[in-house]
């Protein structure tokens, strides 16, 4: 672990002494970030480089980078293989639906297990965690009992309207958070008469924006890239998702790798915009946090 | 818990007006997740633990053989020990070293460094790629063939590997799948990190702490309920590691049996072999044992989880 | 839709992550047109079908289907629009489901089930043994369909229990292609393919080349576990004696099926092997075939349009599966497989799904088989097939006169893998077995003993349940 490298700044050396491990430190830090940055980029990069490549490069060996020539013909197999618009429609809404219900229904959860001290709230929530654990391949056919007797088979409502009573994952995780914010905060703020409500909304949720942003984006994701659900509860193909008609394609396309890396790269590029938007959510959160401190 | 010094008083009368009104509202809070509970989660949980006692090939009723799912799955399941071995090498391996690296890159970036998006984008990037597509990613770059990984070891003179068509190999290489995508946890690091107050760096700061001191004695206490959380999430999901395994080799759990994990069983009985009986004790058994390693955790938290909401 | 079992890995793990189904290949290059085959008269195997009918309120039929990738799955609703014009107050709803084994279970379970569905001889027994589907004998005999009109392997594969709960809907004849070039290039006569299983072996010994590190440059016979079950059908294998109830994996003749793979693979290695099987597979560029680096292929006649998009210059021929002495005899030992049709019992419309499936399935099977490129299995219709074919790829396309190689394959053959409520579980178990005796783990003796114990086991709980 390079943090190792940051021990013992003693007091005692020269201001020039310590600059130099200053910049020795930062350094290995940036060396460090650096080449475990690469060795994690070089499978996206081979992602890329394989999808623009044309057949025969493919099977080249020593394995080469750069497609040549550059070929765009993948991309446009992986496409025109499923609907892509109107299965992105029904994904973004579905995607959506899901960050919006998830962050509020989610949140509100949160504050009952992590800010208010009730009896049985331990007990209940090792019950909320007990719920993650149990695999789905069981539960799977009597869920789709209830969906069907509340008339939500061939609706998109089983895999939109459970967001609207939380998922365990995201309670747990913004649980965690509730929880490191100081309590004074809270006890502060009922002494001057604040309902927990108004706590929630006016002190908590703005102070837990950086974890609500992650939120969001996993609600996102992993909405985006459910195939499972999608599969078992849509009959109907104008209602299908993305994730259904990509791994439909993946699974029939076998090893073509160029057009099943295409694909996969389409189905990821749009969830990299979404990061690259909500980053200024999670900057936005340092400065609120800066603030706060 | 210093504002309710009277809890235990309030036990011995009843509920104390305060008791009570904590509890309404706590109540309310969590209404949207107990009515879903109620309305999505008690049936099929409760049918789940019931298929279990019973044959049930989910087309025709189900008959009640007691125990009997349990006892088989020691006694007559040619894969059961294997696929618990298996499943253990993979947590065991996976878990630690995946907090690891995921606690250590989210602290390298909490250093004040600069260029902070871009490696943060860098290292989340992988676990954005859908799991079906990363997995075959993966069998692409780790083709013995015509591979990225196996074009390295050649090209520094390194005997090349069978890799996922190896039983040796098939399992680190599993691994190694895995471990590229520990980006989501280090988000959620990152997000925690820039919760924790300055104040409290400022003073220690004041106290002449250097930066490997602030990390151990700040940093580190402020972030164990997000450990806490990724471990008892991380123990939760690779018990139940499933997906990439059976894209990668098929779902035939091969090489030699080598990736053959506890969940990809629950999913043959249930759908291939039409064992949901069965399926289901397999499913219990390993909600008992993640439960009571997931309740020791939860026991233990108290000693080194530290919330500073919680102070007293 | 085809892909009973294919040699590329991939494959079989996409068919297992698909519940059992079976895959369809890459899609080819431009989309066939469903016009452009050549109007046939198919003939039924009874009267045909009555003129247009438009009376009864309208009906939508739910069908579920595997999925075949969207340029299949149109020509297949091309074939359920042409039966609604013939039968104007039906329509047909198609959900194409990679995984409709998971799918009709669950629908099943929740009495929501289509009025009709593909079905496979994997998982039939299951649904067969619980009657979740319709028993067809009475609407087969009132239609005046039988048996010997149909190719009956997979006819045989859709009756359990005395009863019909499934009808041949595509059948899968298997043959072996052979690469004449490589045959020159090892200066072997390409006129004379193998014919044995020996002959097969010898001639692959002489093409097997290796590199100095021992990796497989060019291979002939490429062993496969999923070929395993027909090899010892050709060796005179069984696997089940439906009378007594026994498993008889551990038959003399598939012990020596086995071992003599075993042998086999063994001089290839079984590691550089499975090397070697990642490369791309026969319906990629770039495949070995098409590269001359392999000799043979088992496949259908479907993969001519793989071969010509991405082998367009190979010289290649087809000739029947090697048997032990190489008599016609023993081609009764072949085994087809392929999928079926079938009505989930309890649906709303079942005679109007008994209609469509007589109509796309047997009336028109020729039609429907060679517009979604699936084998007929009405063998009155096998010149019709092969005409549509012809007519299809055009007549001096390489596959063009190896045509009947498949059908007459249809005519011979006899076995299937037989139906039981475990069948998914036995064919899992041979896999598994098949790799660890290729490793050298255990004895084909050991291993075939163990698949006999494991699946008796379970099929004893199985029945008596």
């Amino acid at each position: 672990m390079s943090t190792q490298t940051m021990a013992g700044a003693s007091p005692m050396i020269s201001r020039e002494e310590r600059h130099r491990r200053r910049v020795l430190q930062r350094g290995a830090v940036y060396l460090a970030l650096t080449l475990l940055g690469i060795l994690f980029t070089i499978p996206f990069l081979w992602l890329l480089s394989t999808s623009l490549k044309p057949p025969a490069q493919l099977f080249k060996l020593p394995p080469e980078w750069i497609p040549n020539p550059f070929t765009w013909n993948n991309y446009p197999r992986a496409l025109t293989a499923i609907p892509f618009f109107s299965y992105l429609r029904n994904t973004l809404y579905i995607s959506l639906f899901n960050v919006v219900a998830s962050v509020i229904s989610c949140s509100l959860v949160a504050y009952g297990f992590a800010r208010i001290q009730w009896p049985g709230r331990n007990l209940l929530f090792l019950v909320l965690v007990s719920t993650l654990m149990i695999p789905f391949p069981v539960t799977l056919i009597p869920t789709f009992l209830i969906f069907r007797d509340l008339g939500w088979i061939n609706t998109p409502n089983p895999l939109t309207i459970p967001a609207l009573t939380g998922n365990a994952f995201f309670i747990f995780l913004l649980r965690q958070f509730y929880m490191t914010i100081p309590e004074e905060l809270s006890s502060a703020a009922r002494i001057d008469g604040a309902g927990e409500l108004q706590i929630y909304w006016q002190i908590i949720l703005p102070l837990a924006r950086p974890v609500l942003a992650v939120v969001a984006l996993f609600a996102f994701m992993s909405n985006w890239n459910d195939f499972l659900g999608p599969l078992i509860y849509l009959s109907d193909r104008n209602q299908y998702t993305l994730a259904i008609g990509l791994y439909g394609f993946l699974s029939r396309s076998g090893s073509a790798w160029g057009p099943l890396m295409a694909a996969a790269t389409m189905m990821v590029a749009p969830i990299i915009v979404l990061f690259f938007l909500t980053q200024r959510t999670f900057i936005q959160g340092i400065t609120l946090t800066g603030i706060k401190g | 818990m210093a504002h309710m010094p009277d809890l235990a008083a309030g036990r011995r009368r009843g509920l104390s007006p305060m008791v009570q009104r904590n509890l309404i509202s706590g109540l309310l809070f969590i209404s949207p997740w107990l009515s879903g509970v109620v309305i999505f989660t008690i049936y099929p949980i409760v049918a789940s633990f019931s298929y279990s006692l019973t044959s049930y090939d989910v087309i025709s009723p189900p008959r009640f053989i007691g125990v009997e799912n349990y006892v088989s799955a020691f006694t007559s399941d040619p894969l059961f020990y294997q696929a618990v071995g298996n499943t253990f090498f993979y947590a065991l391996i996976f878990l630690p070293l995946s907090m690891l690296i995921a606690v250590s890159v989210a602290l390298l970036l909490n250093l004040d460094v600069r260029g902070l998006t871009v490696y943060r984008t860098l290292f989340f990037l992988p676990s954005i790629v859908p799991e079906i597509a990363s997995a075959m990613l993966w069998g692409w770059i780790l083709n013995p063939q015509f591979g990225l990984v196996n074009a390295l070891l050649k090209a520094i003179g390194v005997p090349t590997l069978g890799w996922l068509s190896d039983p040796d190999w098939s399992k680190p290489a599993l691994i190694l799948i895995g471990l590229w995508g520990f980006g989501s946890s280090m988000v959620i690091y990152l997000a925690a990190l820039q919760d924790i107050p300055r104040q409290l760096y400022e003073a220690a700061e004041m106290d002449g702490a250097g930066a490997f001191t602030k990390t151990w004695h700040v940093t580190l206490p402020m972030l164990t309920p997000t450990i806490f959380f990724n471990l008892v999430l991380g123990l939760i999901g690779t018990f139940q590691y499933f997906t990439t395994a059976f894209v990668v080799t098929g779902g035939s759990g091969g090489p030699a049996g080598s990736t053959t994990f506890y969940a990809m069983l629950i999913y043959n009985n249930a759908f291939r072999y039409f064992k949901m009986g069965y399926a289901s004790a397999l499913a219990w058994m390993l909600f008992a044992f993640v439960f009571i390693l997931t309740w020791i955790i939860f026991k233990t938290s108290g000693r080194w989880v530290y919330y500073e909401g919680e102070r007293a | 839709m085809h892909r009973h079992r294919i040699t590329r890995r991939t494959f079989l793990r996409w068919s297992a992550l698909a519940g059992g189904t079976s895959l369809l290949a890459a899609c080819g290059g431009a989309p066939a047109t469903p016009d452009a085959h050549a109007p046939t008269a198919a003939p039924s195997p009874a009267e045909p079908t009555a003129v247009p009918v438009s009376r009864g309120a309208p009906v939508t039929l739910n069908i579920l289907w595997e999925n075949w990738g969207d340029i299949y799955n149109g020509l297949m609703t091309v074939v359920g629009e042409n039966f609604t014009k013939e039968n104007a107050d039906i329509t047909l709803e198609w959900n194409f489901d990679p995984d409709w084994v998971t799918k009709l279970t669950t629908l099943i379970a929740a009495q929501t089930q289509p009025d009709f569905t593909i079905m496979r001889p994997a998982p039939l027994a299951n649904f067969a043994a619980r009657n979740a589907l319709v028993a067809l004998d009475e609407q087969v005999q009132i239609a005046g369909v039988r048996r010997e009109d149909f190719v009956t392997p997979l006819w045989d594969a859709g009756f359990f229990n005395g009863k019909q709960y499934a009808l041949p809907g595509g059948a899968d004849f298997w043959c072996l292609y052979y690469s004449k070039d490589v045959y020159r290039e090892v200066g072997l006569d390409p006129e004379k393919p193998p014919t044995t299983f020996d002959e097969l072996i010898g001639h692959s010994k002489e093409i097997l080349q290796k590199d100095a590190a021992g990796d497989i440059q060019r291979i002939g016979y490429n062993p496969s576990a999923g070929w395993f079950v027909n090899w010892a059908y050709i060796f005179g294998g069984e696997f089940y004696d439906a009378g007594a109830g026994k498993i008889t994996a551990n038959h003399p003749a598939n012990v020596e099926a086995l071992a003599r793979l075993q042998a086999y693979v063994k001089e290839l290695d079984v590691n550089k092997l499975a090397a070697f099987n990642q490369r791309p597979g026969t319906f990629e560029a770039g495949n070995p075939f098409a590269t001359r680096q392999a000799a043979f292929i088992i496949d259908g006649f479907w993969t001519y349009e793989a071969l010509d998009q991405h082998a367009p210059d190979i010289d290649y021929a087809v000739t029947f599966w090697p048997t032990l002495k190489g008599t016609e005899a023993e081609r009764a030992n072949y085994m087809v497989g392929g999928w079926q049709v079938a009505l989930p019992a309890g649906a709303k419309y079942p005679e109007q799904a008994w209609k469509f499936l007589r109509y796309g399935f047997i009336d028109k099977s020729a039609e429907m088989g060679y517009s979604t490129l699936n084998g007929t299995c009405v063998k009155s219709q096998f010149q019709a097939w092969e005409d549509g074919l012809k007519a299809k790829m055009g007549a001096d396309n390489r596959m063009a006169n190896y045509l009947s190689k498949f059908t007459q394959t249809g005519g011979f053959a006899t076995k299937y893998f037989p139906l039981m409520p475990v069948q998914q579980f036995y064919l899992d178990e041979l896999n598994r077995i098949y790799d660890l005796v290729m490793r050298e783990e255990m004895t084909p003796q050991a291993g075939l003993d163990e698949v006999t114990k494991n699946v008796q086991a379970e099929l004893d709980k199985a029945l008596k349940g």
